[in-house]
């Protein structure tokens, strides 16, 4: 466990929800489903897939015309999410500067833009490969478009690893910012659909990828592909601004061994895949408050930023509580927990 | 803005790449200025690559999926590293370690064989993909030696060795970790090297850093891993240190997606960083490990930032020997530079010749004695991050 | 369509040029820099265009750069190479 002092400045969020904090809100009073279909061939022939999907067309406000049409929609989520929270933070873009760090943590990393090049080298008898393609087929495209949109000149990092990537992200952004080498952190997880990855829901779970998610069902396949975005921008402290509050421990367990505090709210990243279950029930069965918000924007690796995100924004206007424990598993018996001390607008 | 100044103990070193399988084989065949060279087909042509030698794949490198191989590299070099560090399962068992792998391939769902079906339409089985979601580099060297700490995959094309050797770093200094396994793992693929083609920045001969005559990179595999680990742990263990981590710097270009910033901006803020860190003025560093890829702008670049920051200091290029091995070539240069510094002796830049005349930047042409206290080590990424490494030597 | 027409559709087609149609390419202004506006990452795309829809080839950047000075220098630059 370290302790550390995480200040959340600024929120940004895209997914199947919407764009933004108050389509976020809305859900979160409303209820969330998947907003979109995607059609799939498998053994059992054609079906259509329900999908938590995002539109991109909110990135167009940040990004000029020419580096849009280079961008890949991977790096154009990450852009939109980060800008998102700047602007919720009241930092105006470009940034300019050299002291804050970018971070994208991934699950499947660029994995479309990975299938577009494999695309353009198979086509024209492998004579035709696009260098664009390839460009943008690199997990850290994201974080370049980013850094160039931005104008930002600090360190940059990409993490891929599945579910822990955001922890893992967040471990680094702790020492960067307690070591002085940024005055600020913008950390985000971004994951994409691609056909290939709708193919593999079907081959995997057929019928049971229609969902809807259930996160408490441990005995039942329930996930529902979900994509997005998203970000929060992290300070060394809250400054003399308003902020969300801070994340004031980060922990790298197993899930078997770690027991949230018995009177905190906890945030479980259950998104319905099974074998992830028994952990989850491990952790949550006999806790008192616990939820999960994952029914919300939908099964996506890097979906711990957005538990951290919303449980931000519902803590902000008082539809969540102010301690907060968020809790991802892997497939390796790792756990990441995030503890969380966020302000409320009553305060 | 200030940083933390105590200096990392290095404690092994690990190694394999296509001048050798282990790290006294590699250092053998670095000072003994041989290239490996071999050919592959691409596109109706043969290209030069620098591939593992037959005797130096790890066991089952071949019968396993391609998926695998990157890991299986990490896993080697770790190995080795932490066997050149006296790590025993039981110290490991007793500390928190944690992993930290760069690699571009490794973290890539490029399964060929699998997408050509797919497009086609023609379902293929699902096994590539469940064996995709296994072999993240740093969860496969997290699982051999049984570790428990945290992990992290980085991908930061080029500069991801380095990167993950600097916050490995952090990690250790922060506490996070008493223990850290860092460095860069990457294998030669079709996919890559098709990219790398269509980008017209390889060269249909055996690379030449810094020539006036370059014409651009070859592509390599393999891994270099250190371990580096607390002072507390050094001394529970008595262990011998082979170097020390005392500076990193990360910086962006902010610049272009596929091309460096003419002017070095970045590089020489990541540069400036890392000599803040370890606390030491340029004129302190005996010897520069450059990026040195080959390719027209890269060099360019460099040659240019060099002479201008570190006027004197010599620098040479490795790849000629390596080839790029993109997200390990970090990794295995910090291994390199920590061998100049046991040495004195920094290794001679194999396949320049001729001096460009647009920038003043001369590479050693022969193996070259240094004084042997301060090595930089610089990687410079696709889309523009720049990582610095400072080593120091063991008995500072 | 003759050379000088499709260049240009596919031009805008492959290197997603939006804010631009093809009759809008000026067939002497430059490609790179000011008219066009292309650059550096474009250009090695464009090696890939024109073999992709005119089955030219481009071996190195040193012969790309002549060519691509132009709509009209890279339409003589194809007929030059094109057989028959």
């Amino acid at each position: 466990m370290i302790g550390t002092k995480l200040a959340i400045a600024g929120v940004g969020l895209v997914g199947g929800f919407g764009t933004g904090k108050q389509a976020m809100l809305d859900v979160l009073s409303n209820g969330g489903r998947p907003n979109a279909t995607v059609d799939v061939n498998g053994p059992s022939g054609p079906r259509q897939l329900p999908v938590y999907q995002a539109d991109v067309d909110g990135a167009r406000r940040f990004i000029s015309g020419g580096a849009w049409r280079r961008m890949n929609r991977f790096g154009k989520l990450a852009v939109l999410g980060a800008s998102l929270a700047l602007e919720d933070a009241g930092w105006s873009a470009p940034l300019d500067r050299e002291d804050v760090g970018l971070i994208v943590a991934s699950g499947y990393g660029a994995s479309k833009s990975t299938f577009d090049f494999l695309d353009s080298m198979l086509e024209d008898d492998g004579r035709c490969p696009s260098p664009t393609l390839f460009s943008n087929s690199v997990a850290s495209s994201a974080a370049s478009h980013l850094s160039i949109v931005l104008q930002s000149s600090g360190p940059c990092l990409t993490a891929t690893q599945f579910e822990m990537s955001p922890l893992s992200a967040l471990l680094t952004a702790s020492t960067w910012l307690r070591e002085g080498r940024v005055n600020a952190v913008l950390f985000g997880a971004v994951d994409e659909l691609c056909p290939v990855l709708s193919y593999s829901y079907e081959r995997f779970f057929a019928e049971q990828a229609c969902g809807p998610i259930e996160p408490f069902r441990w005995d039942k396949q329930t996930a529902v592909m979900g994509e997005g975005a998203a970000f929060l921008l992290l300070t060394s402290d809250e400054g003399a601004g308003r902020t969300y509050g801070h994340i004031d421990q980060l922990l790298w367990t197993r899930s078997a061994r770690w027991v949230a505090p018995r009177d905190e709210a906890l945030v479980i990243g259950a998104d319905g895949h099974r074998c992830y279950a028994e952990q989850y029930q491990c952790l949550s069965e006999n806790h008192s408050v616990r939820t999960a918000y994952t029914p919300l924007y939908g099964s996506l690796p890097g979906g711990q930023a957005f538990d951290l995100a919303i449980a931000a924004l519902a803590a902000k206007v008082g539809q969540g509580p102010d301690r907060v424990w968020s809790a991802k598993c892997d497939a390796e018996g790792n756990c990441g927990v995030a503890a969380c001390r966020f302000a409320s607008d009553r305060d | 803005m200030t940083h933390a100044s105590k200096a990392i103990p290095i404690t092994g070193l690990g190694c394999l790449c296509a001048a050798g399988g282990t790290v006294p084989e590699v250092a053998e065949t670095l000072f003994a200025g041989q290239r490996n060279v071999q050919y592959r087909p691409a596109r109706g042509h043969h290209y030069p690559v620098f591939q593992l030698a037959s005797e130096d794949v790890p066991p089952g490198y071949f019968e396993g999926p391609e998926c695998e191989r990157c890991g299986r590299l990490a896993v080697t070099a770790a190995r080795e590293a932490l066997g050149h560090a006296g790590l025993t399962d039981e110290h490991l068992q007793a500390r928190t370690v944690g992993v930290c792998i760069g690699t571009t391939v490794g973290s890539a769902m490029n399964n060929e064989a699998f997408y050509r079906l797919f497009r086609d339409g023609r379902m293929p089985g699902i096994e590539p993909i469940r064996r995709y979601l296994r072999t993240n580099p740093a969860s496969m060297v997290a699982r051999a030696f049984g570790l428990t700490g945290p992990c992290q995959t980085i991908v930061n094309a080029c500069s991801s060795g380095s990167v993950a050797i600097g916050h490995a770093g952090a990690w250790v200094k922060a506490g996070i970790c008493d223990v850290a396994i860092a460095g860069g793992a990457d294998m030669l693929c079709n996919v890559i090297h098709a990219g790398f083609l269509s980008l017209l920045i390889t060269d249909s001969e055996p690379c030449r850093p810094f020539d006036r005559n370059r014409q651009g990179l070859n592509l390599g595999e393999g891994a270099g891993v250190v371990v580096l680990e607390s002072e507390q742990s050094v001394r529970q263990r008595d262990a011998v240190v082979q170097a020390r981590l005392c500076g990193y710097g990360n910086a962006c270009d902010a610049y272009h997606i596929s091309a460096p910033e003419p002017t070095g901006r970045g590089l020489k803020q990541a540069i400036a960083l890392a000599l803040a860190e370890a606390q030491i003025a340029p004129n302190e560093i005996d010897f520069i490990n450059a990026h040195g890829t080959g390719t027209p702008e890269n060099d360019r670049v460099e040659g240019q930032v060099f002479p201008e920051l570190f006027p004197g200091v010599p620098f040479s290029s490795t790849k000629g020997f390596t080839g790029h091995t993109l997200g390990a070539s970090g990794g295995i240069e910090a291994v390199i530079a920590a061998l100049c510094l046991q040495r004195k002796q920094v290794v001679a830049n194999i396949g320049f010749e001729e001096p460009d005349p647009e920038f003043p930047g001369r590479p050693v042409v022969e193996n070259t004695p240094i004084r042997g206290r301060y090595g930089l080590s610089d990687s410079v990424a696709f889309g523009g991050n720049n990582a610095v490494l400072i080593l120091q030597e063991a008995d500072a | 369509m003759n050379i000088a027409q499709k260049l240009k559709q596919v031009i805008v087609e492959d290197l997603n040029l939006d804010e631009v149609t093809p009759d809008e390419i000026k067939d002497d202004a430059p490609l790179f820099g000011e008219g066009l506006g292309l650059d550096s990452l474009d250009a090695v795309e464009l090696v890939v265009v024109v073999k992709r829809h005119f089955g030219v080839e481009i071996k190195d950047m040193s012969e790309g750069r002549e060519a691509f000075t132009s709509i009209n220098a890279l339409t003589r630059f194809i007929e030059e190479h094109t057989q028959g």
